[in-house]
């Protein structure tokens, strides 16, 4: 045990040597003058940008509202996906007629490119939050529905026979059985879809947004201030980590028998 | 006391030119408190004459009779043990075992009480906060025997259930089972591929032959009934004993089977 923590901890500190190497670099690029300021913004800077935005806000917006606007868009968002997504996906994996009729709007849907119905959701709805949240059920729902459809049907055999000879009824099996066995599926499908989520509502705050993160990256883009770029890129890929390592975090904890079939 | 009657059975897959004739006006009969082996080579109908019972498959023809009424689908009164536990991983031992009663309503004092019985008798109630996973083969199928033998049913059903057991393990389990048997007075159907298990086992062995599947022959044995010797070592050693298990296995060599 005491072998695996120390290769815990090494593999720790190189990853954030790793890190610290990438971002002296970086610096090194700047103050040698390889790349011109105006291009490419050093850490310095944008540590500064950090500091400033910390206690000026950018344009009328604090960092603090901005990163709540990105997150608060894609969890929502998310979250419906789920709320919908799950059941209907069970049901679809249940029901050969519910699948017959609703999946090849699902699968129709899967692969379209959020950003091009964007324009669609925005003349519908306008540009205030809702239809981007729309924009982001629309990315997550289709995965999120086909990997419950999926883990649903994927159920050993074997296991749905043994609770029906041990008297359980349909929906005794469903909650005991299904929803469990299906459970490992359905959040390989969340954190494709979240990852999926996060990046689309990116790009809508690049084209219709007040706030958030994506607004923040697409406006200093048009003053050329890169070191607001970068610190919004960089705020971005933390948070997308975030989000990703959360949803992982919770399957883990829950899935306690994941490898075990 | 009759308990299960297997009337003209045929069970037919596919059709026409395809069809596989996996039992062929197959008639048998049991009482309360036997403990029916079956044996036979690969493709002999065994399984599917299980699954008739336990109500998974429909008879195409003929019908199964379970204490007079027709077999209409799986029940808790017939329980099933599959040769993969099929456990359920996502719940501790207990839960598992308890899963039956839980489930068909009975009071929660009562599940405790039986799920802490059986688990104590096969020796897992020490993991019982544990999950299915964290157990060895040995130990998972014997819970998938307690989970069945916790809704007390009337008859249980066992498809090779050591069948993947090492061999130390599968004899220590054959033991465990008989004893079960002979102080619970349970009616046994159970199916394996080791004669010498079935010998030991039953208080009838059926032999099958296959294509189409057919009762070849129907044999009464007296170890599994007998009291006093029971250590396992001496009866399967016993010249009666090895004398029968070579009868079946001649029985079951003449038969045409897959190479």
């Amino acid at each position: 045990m005491a072998k695996k923590k120390e290769l815990d901890i090494r593999a720790t500190l190189l990853g954030l040597l790793a890190v610290g190497v990438g971002v002296l670099a970086w610096q090194m690029i700047g103050t040698l003058g390889l790349v011109p300021k105006a291009l490419l913004a050093t850490p310095a800077e944008v540590w500064a940008a950090l500091i400033e935005i910390l206690h000026e806000g950018y344009r009328g917006t604090t960092l603090f509202e901005n990163i709540a606007a990105t997150l608060g868009r894609c969890i929502l968002g998310f979250l419906a996906a789920v709320a919908l997504g799950v059941p209907l996906g069970l049901w679809m994996g249940i029901s050969k007629m519910t699948e017959a009729s609703l999946n090849f709007m699902v699968q129709f849907l899967r692969p379209l490119p959020p950003l091009s119905y964007l324009v669609l959701l925005i003349l519908w709805f306008g540009i205030g939050d809702f239809s981007k949240i729309m924009l982001l059920f629309l990315t997550a729902f289709p995965t999120i529905a086909t990997a419950s459809m999926a883990g649903v049907r994927q159920v050993n055999r074997k296991r749905i026979d043994a609770a029906r000879s041990l008297g359980a009824n349909s929906r005794q099996i469903f909650h005991h059985v299904l929803l469990p066995g299906a459970l490992p599926m359905i959040f390989t499908g969340l954190r494709i879809a979240i990852a999926a989520a996060f990046s689309s509502v990116v790009a809508a705050e690049l084209m219709a947004a007040s706030n958030g993160l994506g607004w923040m990256v697409f406006s200093a883009s048009r003053n050329m201030r890169t070191d607001i770029i970068l610190l919004g890129i960089i705020l971005l890929g933390i948070f997308g980590m975030v989000l990703s390592r959360t949803l992982v975090a919770i399957d883990t904890h829950m899935i306690h028998w994941r490898g075990y079939d | 006391m009759t308990i299960v009657s297997f009337e003209d059975l045929t069970v037919q897959f596919g059709s026409g030119a395809d069809a596989v004739l996996a039992l062929d006006h197959v008639s048998l009969s049991f009482n309360r408190g036997d403990f029916i082996c079956i044996v036979g080579p690969s493709g002999c109908g065994k399984t599917t004459l299980l699954q008739t019972l336990a109500g998974f498959l429909p008879p195409t023809s003929g019908q199964v009779l379970f204490e007079g009424t027709k077999v209409d689908g799986p029940g808790p009164e017939r329980g099933v043990v599959f040769q993969q536990p099929a456990l359920f991983p996502w719940m501790t031992v207990a839960a598992n075992a308890g899963f039956g009663p839980k489930v068909l309503g009975v009071d929660e004092a009562e599940c405790d009480r039986r799920v802490e019985r059986w688990l104590r008798l096969v020796g897992l109630w020490n993991f019982r906060n544990r999950y299915p996973y964290e157990l060895s083969g040995g130990m998972q199928q014997r819970l998938a025997i307690v989970r069945a033998l916790c809704n007390e049913p009337k008859l249980l059903l066992m498809d090779e259930p050591f069948g993947a057991l090492d061999a130390l393990t599968r004899e220590k389990m054959q033991e465990e089972l008989h004893s079960v048997w002979k102080r619970n007075g349970m009616t046994i159907l159970f199916i394996t591929h080791s004669v010498e298990e079935a010998v030991y086992l039953g208080t009838d062995v059926v032999v099958m032959s296959p294509r189409p599947g057919k009762i070849a022959q129907r044999i009464a044995c007296p170890f599994a009934a007998r009291d006093g010797e029971r250590d396992i070592r001496s009866i399967k050693s016993n010249l009666e004993f090895v004398k029968m298990r070579e009868e079946v296995l001649s029985l079951i060599w003449g038969m045409p089977h897959d190479n």
